[in-house]
């Protein structure tokens, strides 16, 4: 199978290639249900997730202090 | 260039620390790589309480009867699970189930740690890109504070990450909880002086509407009620790990990434599960 693809302005061939690999892994994957049938279970599923959401927010912080010390750049 | 070298290693060192104390406080520091452990040392990291995947363990364990769940919190678990001493089981089974969870929350986060490693590199080289080009064009004075706009960890790399995690964990929970509760129909079983080939066990299914087709099947009867198999058979279909869908059979863990379906064991004094 051929796929044309036409890249809107400022969009990169890697852009494209990752939308495609997101579209292809969605399909591939099943839809399931959400919840473990124990709800300490899914208590465990969501606190492990939000840790580590919390682990890449304080990442995002961070990186950002680093590039503005780098790069001189004050706060507005 | 406006993000050098030193910049982007700064940056790294910030991954790798955040990283490690993650996997310290979900998986313990024993399992680490030998790198990995080099560098929580020179960090200052260390243990401080038990991984929380060895407490799960233990809780799995006691939850996997559903006829006997009470509701409780989870928290309140942790604590009791730190009172009570599992049920007498052969080391081997008990370590290894263990240590096979925690190798792959491990995987899991080492595979997160490199991607988000490689995407915050791309958006780099990018700016670096957007930077010169604006410089050759003789923009009005380029503010550096819209070129830390492009980079950071935008939205974009957040979402990817957060969602690459979450499929790779709930594989690797689901096969802990299964798993466990595995373990622990072979011991319990066992006490009753049944016969390992003799236990039952079956899936708890959550039909919500998007339930697939697959765990449907595998798991539950026309009137959907659990299907029940005995755990030699779940047991000697291995993993679907690596088969392509048409292979696919009913496991013991995880049957396919995001799959919740839990196991739980038939207790011989308890009626058939509805």
């Amino acid at each position: 199978m051929k796929i044309k693809v036409e890249l809107g302005q400022g969009e990169s061939l890697a852009d494209a290639e990752e939308l495609m690999e997101k579209a292809l892994k969605a399909k591939a994957e099943c839809d399931h249900g959400e919840r473990y049938s124990d709800d300490a279970m899914n208590e465990a599923h969501t606190l492990i997730c939000a840790r580590f959401n919390g682990l890449l927010n304080n990442l995002q912080t961070e990186i950002e202090e680093i590039l503005r010390d780098d790069t001189g750049t004050k706060n507005s | 260039m406006i993000l050098e070298q030193k910049t982007l290693s700064k940056i790294d060192q910030s991954i790798d620390r955040a990283f490690l104390d993650f996997m310290i406080m979900l998986i313990g520091y024993d399992i680490l790589s030998e790198d990995d452990k080099q560098k929580a040392a020179a960090l200052g990291l260390v243990q401080i309480n038990k991984p929380l995947v060895e407490a799960l363990y233990g809780i799995a364990r006691s939850r996997s009867v559903e006829a006997q769940r009470r509701p409780i919190k989870l928290r309140d678990l942790i604590s009791l699970a730190g009172l009570t001493t599992l049920l007498p089981i052969t080391s081997d089974t008990q370590a290894y189930t263990i240590e096979h969870a925690k190798r792959e929350f491990y995987d899991t986060l080492i595979n997160s740690r490199d991607e988000l490693k490689k995407r915050t590199r791309q958006a780099a080289l990018k700016t670096n890109d957007e930077y010169h080009k604006l410089q050759i064009a003789n923009a009005p004075k380029v503010k550096q504070e819209s070129i830390i706009g492009l980079i950071g960890l935008s939205a974009g790399i957040i979402s990817t990450v957060t969602a690459n995690f979450t499929r790779s964990a709930t594989v690797a929970l689901t096969n802990l909880i299964n798993n466990s509760a595995a373990d622990e129909a072979e011991t319990s079983v066992m006490i009753l002086g049944a016969k390992k080939e003799e236990i039952k066990v079956y899936k708890r299914v959550i039909n919500d509407g998007k339930l697939c087709g697959w765990c449907s099947s595998f798991y539950t009867n026309k009137d959907g009620s659990p299907k029940i198999y005995t755990m030699q058979e779940l047991a000697a279909n291995g993993t679907n790990d690596g088969r392509p869908k048409s292979e696919w059979k009913p496991v013991l863990g995880s049957t396919h990434p995001r799959c919740r379906c839990q196991l739980h064991y038939l207790n011989p004094r308890d009626s058939d599960p509805k």
